[in-house]
């Protein structure tokens, strides 16, 4: 057991956040690292120290293995967390780490490995019996094989990267001619985003679910699972909205699915916090799709229905100490949601937006969770994610849930970018997300369609809002007017006139 | 008492204020109120329903005005300035041409159409790698594509033209 004391949060935006407050909740102290453009974030703010991390700006900062570990040993740390995305499943990363006598808040480098190796994770999953999804459980390098091996598992098919998800590196394929352009892009997007071009074949399924298992796992053998998490509404394979339970499953798929993901966080011999991600298809067969070796941006909606705190439970198994419960201890109460709040357009195929958050104003009230790495003042660029919120709403049942978020989104104010709260409104006012009958297709399927209606409908009101704005401004610029003509009056009136004439007309409209 | 006339893309919106707490919109009638909150807020209220606005104005006729998360650009005219022929702003247009832009820095990977060729709202122009993703840069209205100024493998600026539309309905 060596108890932590200092950590180092390798992380930013909303979840380097997160782990500030667990650590500070555990009496540990944060420090914070920082690109150049990140030196006023909150993470920064309410870190206990920070350290600027050399470089250009953007993510390139947070990928430097060397810099961060050397922060480390320079800070003091005793321990790192890398929160999700940038080096979280780096197994380098974690190995230099704890070569350095430093903790990592995470899996052995060994489990890294296996499991970040999406064709060997494969190759171990199948040795338990858990489905896997048809495909080849190596990569592929020639376009003759790929064509060998996408008639064998038969088209549609999906070219994926061996080194890494969420999206990136993916291509579908639908028939041989579409193969040779797939395989480039493909190529050259898992080697930009993962440092690895490598990438295999696996069947496409049409429009399943996607439903994944929260495991936990403890370097004394203790391995649980905190029910799962339905992710179904995603875009592009990057996932929006969240819930737990899942709408899709009965109590007997439950309880395969969730043995399922038992069974694979031991066939790995898993520590510390993981997710176990499956594919779910029209005939109610699931199939393994990957694990996470990390936690996972969704894990509020675990944490609400189950009361546990997943970054403390991380702190904890990497200090040595057992699982806080046992699988029977584990409860889950209640229904929760999360809308992951982007800087992207919804109205105009989710582009980037950029820009300054002119307006932050949160959602709150009972049973709602936010969990934002960004404030008003913020620059918004294209150079990290584009996630700069969470919302979660928890409730008794999946009803009240969904009006829940429903309320706190219409409540929730981010000026001076687009984002895809609009899009979380529909989403939670559509019939079919209502009677869960949805799956991956949604996205591309419902809202594409619906997209310009809504539009028109609030075009209206925009309109009138703007004609409004017009004659405000026009009869401010004619009282100012009425009063600069008059006589200029001296000493504390005439100030206290400059200042209320500023108030009226507001310097952001001039 | 007075007309307004707000665009927003290719709708405009007639409002006929009777009072000035009543207009006329569509054929609709709205009973209205309008109070600045703080910077840039206001609660507008049509016919009894309260409406959040968030104004980020950029230009003397143009704003953007945010509705439930929604931003619009709303180009608004009073019924004199559109009667002498007020300007349009914030929209280049020349001769019903229209510049399509990099919404921010990155490098072409694909140019999927070519001078002459007719778009539809919606259909691919460019790709464009940025955040480790592929972007498709799309029509937003329909025209002829004249103009080219990039081919596979530019870097762009953000703002740089990339081509423009001869619009069908200047």
């Amino acid at each position: 057991m060596k108890r932590i004391r200092r950590i180092l949060v390798a992380n930013r935006g909303e979840i380097a956040v997160r782990i500030v407050r667990a650590c500070r909740e555990m009496g540990i102290e944060a420090v914070a690292v920082h690109s150049r453009d990140d030196v006023r974030s909150p993470h920064v703010q309410i870190a206990h120290e920070s350290y600027p991390l050399g470089g250009a700006p953007g993510s390139v900062s947070y990928l430097d293995i060397d810099e961060i570990v050397s922060l480390a040993r320079h800070s003091r740390c005793d321990a790192v967390h890398p929160g999700y995305g940038f080096l979280a499943e780096n197994a380098d990363f974690a190995e230099a780490v704890e070569r350095s006598g430093i903790v990592f808040v995470g899996p052995p480098v060994k489990v890294l490995r296996d499991m970040g190796d999406k064709t060997r994770a494969r190759r171990m999953v199948r040795e338990t019996g858990v489905p896997v999804i048809a495909g080849v459980d190596h990569a592929v390098d020639m376009v003759s094989d790929f064509r060998k091996a996408a008639r064998k598992v038969g088209f549609p098919v999906l070219i994926k990267a061996a080194a890494g998800g969420g999206g990136k590196g993916m291509r579908i394929v639908r028939s041989e001619d579409e193969l040779p352009e797939a395989i480039t892009g493909a190529r050259s997007e898992a080697s930009s985003a993962f440092g690895d071009g490598r990438i295999y074949v696996e069947k496409y399924l049409e429009s399943p679910c996607h439903i994944e298992v929260q495991v936990l796992a403890d370097s004394h053998g203790n391995v649980i699972h905190l029910g799962e998490r339905e992710c179904s509404i995603q875009r592009r394979h990057q996932k929006i909205i969240e819930e737990t339970p899942s709408v899709h499953l009965s109590p007997p798929l439950r309880k395969s699915i969730t043995e399922a993901a038992l069974a694979v966080a031991n066939k790995c011999r898993y520590v510390n916090a993981g997710t176990v991600e499956f594919l779910y298809d029209r005939k109610s067969e699931f199939y393994f799709l990957e694990m996470n070796t990390r936690l996972q941006v969704e894990h509020p909606v675990t944490e609400a229905v189950t009361g546990i705190d997943l970054v403390k439970e991380q702190i904890r198994i990497a200090e040595g100490e057992r699982l806080s419960v046992t699988q029977e201890q584990v409860q889950s109460r209640g229904h929760a949601i999360e809308c992951r709040i982007y800087a992207e357009d919804p109205f105009n195929s989710f582009f980037p937006s950029t820009g300054t958050i002119t307006r932050y104003r949160s959602a709150l009230g009972p049973g709602i969770r936010e969990d934002c790495g960004v404030e008003e003042g913020t620059e918004i660029t294209i150079h990290y994610d584009p996630l700069l919120a969470k919302l979660i709403a928890l409730s008794a049942s999946r009803e009240d849930a969904i009006a829940r978020m429903r309320r706190a989104l219409e409540e929730i104010q981010v000026g001076g970018i687009e984002t895809t709260i609009p899009f979380c409104i529909y989403v939670m006012g559509h019939p079919d997300f209502r009677g869960g009958k949805y799956d991956t297709s949604f996205v591309e399927s419902k809202f594409a369609v619906d997209a310009k209606r809504l539009g028109r409908e609030m075009s209206v009101v925009a309109g009138i809002a703007a004609s409004c704005v017009a004659r405000w401004r026009k009869s401010r610029r004619a009282v100012n007017r009425g009063r600069a003509g008059g006589r200029a009056p001296k000493g504390p009136s005439a100030r206290s006139d400059w200042r209320s004439r500023r108030m009226e007309t507001g310097d952001w409209l001039e | 008492m007075a007309k307004y006339f707000a665009t927003i893309g290719t709708d405009t919106h007639e409002i006929d204020w009777r009072t000035s707490d009543e207009l006329t919109v569509g054929g609709n009638r709205y009973s209205i109120s309008f109070e600045p909150i703080a910077d840039g807020v206001f609660m507008l209220k049509l016919n009894a329903r309260n409406y959040r606005v968030l104004v980020e104005a950029i230009g003397q006729e143009t704003m953007i005005v945010r509705v439930l998360g929604r931003s619009f650009t709303v180009h608004v005219q009073d019924e004199l300035v559109r009667r002498i022929g007020g300007e349009s702003l914030g929209v280049s247009s020349t001769l019903g041409r229209k510049d399509v832009r990099a919404p921010m820095p990155g490098l072409v990977v694909g140019v999927r159409v070519r001078e002459g060729d007719q778009v539809q709202p919606g259909s691919t122009l460019v790709i464009l790698e940025a955040m480790k993703m592929e972007n498709e840069i799309r029509a937003v209205e329909a025209g002829t594509v004249t103009n080219v100024r990039v081919k596979k493998g530019a870097a762009v600026d953000k703002g740089d033209v990339l081509l423009s539309l001869q619009l069908r309905n200047p």
